[in-house]
């Protein structure tokens, strides 16, 4: 009967690292910003069939709740904290979120693009963060200056 | 505001409320009092204001992952802990021991802790955090009462529908609690799947055009049979074996017990 349990013991933790070696595979990263109860930027494009790392900086003084009924995703952003989900693979599309304690005004869309070429220009394209740089409010951000703002903060 | 506390409330106080029900339907069917339940409650409160304080700390273990993982685990022990108190329930009435009855409290007592502890310590965080904003501690208060008002009247009407099918089916608080389970279970794969635990392939099927899980339906379905508009095909395996399994423990041993009396009468007869 001992034999037999461990066996069982043995076999579920086989079956779970077997499970959980894509986990071991590193992830492109997008970054995303929460203030005032919005997200920047609004619209993230992410590559198609491929599984992406997205990190939510919480800069407000409330917790959030990153939830999305299209990607099957929720989790809780603590106030001045980050919080790491992965989503995808992804067939091309738009995948709305919201913030579930704040769905009126937190509000944002994965948009999945069909190649990866394409989504690699889109990190390097302009996006509109005027209103969360507030060094230089006309000047948009690009991903990886939003990146260097957040390491630098960090 | 108010709308969004109702939501919220209902999101996670409605899962307290089926499981309560569930599991003081089928003990008192065993003859056990509910005092197991008073108790299990009492735990929970002080358990859900010790996981609000840790909470924020245990989210940023783990390259932010520990909160997934705490709750992951503790909803496979649930799983494990309905399987193990389907086990002790004897299969006719009246022939509990006492270390059956003890068993059977410690299960139902420690499935309840753990379900109200996660589920209250997640609006906990809701509440403390917007208490203080913009007076809004009014809307708060009246969206927590309508809230319950709407979660113990779905608590008395599925009581009472439990007590009315048990008339035709005496296991339905069994097959309940083994769906609700299950339902856990599914939790716990979303939560592993959502920190690159376990491996997220496409989703099979998207039934939102359907039954959309965010509407009141959606809710109720993930609430009782872990309802998931859009699974992969190995949470759906691990569905599927999580309900066959319980069914399989639950009924193999009336199975056996029915085979060996036939072998053995005949004997006895001789």
């Amino acid at each position: 009967m001992v034999n037999v349990r461990s066996k069982f013991v043995q076999g579920v933790i086989v079956a779970f690292i077997l499970l959980s070696l894509p986990s071991l595979a590193k992830r492109p990263e997008f970054q995303l910003i929460l203030k005032n109860h919005l997200f920047y930027p609004a619209e993230i494009e992410i590559p198609a069939n491929t599984k992406v790392k997205l990190i939510i900086h919480n800069q407000d003084q409330t917790p959030e709740e990153f939830d999305s009924f299209d990607l099957n995703r929720e989790k809780v952003i603590f106030p001045q904290k980050k919080a790491v989900i992965f989503i995808g693979p992804l067939l091309p599309g738009r995948y709305e979120f919201f913030g579930e304690f704040n769905p009126n005004s937190a509000q944002g869309a994965i948009v999945v693009k069909s190649s990866k070429l394409n989504a690699k220009v889109n990190q390097n394209t302009l996006i509109d963060a005027t209103a969360l740089s507030s060094n230089s409010p006309d000047k948009p951000v690009t991903q990886q200056a939003l990146v260097k703002e957040l390491n630098r903060a960090d | 505001m108010l709308i969004n506390t109702i939501i919220l409330f209902l999101r996670d106080a409605l899962p307290i409320f089926v499981i309560s029900t569930i599991l003081i339907s089928l003990l008192q069917h065993q003859g056990i009092k509910p005092i197991w339940y008073f108790i299990a409650a009492g735990v929970s409160v002080i358990f859900s204001f010790l996981l609000l304080t840790a909470i924020d700390d245990i989210s940023h273990t783990i390259d932010s992952t520990g909160r997934e993982w705490l709750y992951a685990c503790l909803y496979i022990i649930c799983y494990f802990i309905a399987l193990v108190l389907l086990m002790q329930l004897p299969k006719m009435q009246g022939q509990l021991s006492t270390r059956q009855h003890w068993n059977i409290c410690l299960c139902a007592g420690s499935l309840m802790v753990i379900v109200i502890t996660l589920n209250s310590a997640n609006f906990l965080i809701y509440i403390t955090g917007y208490w203080f904003q913009n007076n809004a501690s009014n809307v708060l208060v009246a969206g927590v009462i309508l809230g319950g008002g709407i979660c113990a009247s779905i608590a008395v009407l599925l009581y009472f529908l439990m007590a009315f099918i048990e008339r035709y089916c005496r296991v339905i608080a069994q097959f309940l609690l083994i769906f609700f389970s299950a339902g856990l279970l599914m939790k716990a794969t979303n939560l592993l799947i959502q920190i690159d635990i376990l491996s997220s392939e496409r989703f099979l099927w998207d039934s939102n055009h359907i039954i959309i899980e965010n509407s009141e339906l959606g809710q109720l379905l993930t609430v009782f049979v872990g309802y998931d508009a859009t699974p992969t095909m190995l949470q759906l395996l691990l569905y599927l074996s999580a309900i066959f399994i319980a069914f399989g423990l639950m009924f193999l041993p009336t199975v056996i017990s029915k085979q060996s009396l036939t072998i053995t009468l005949p004997k006895e007869a001789a």
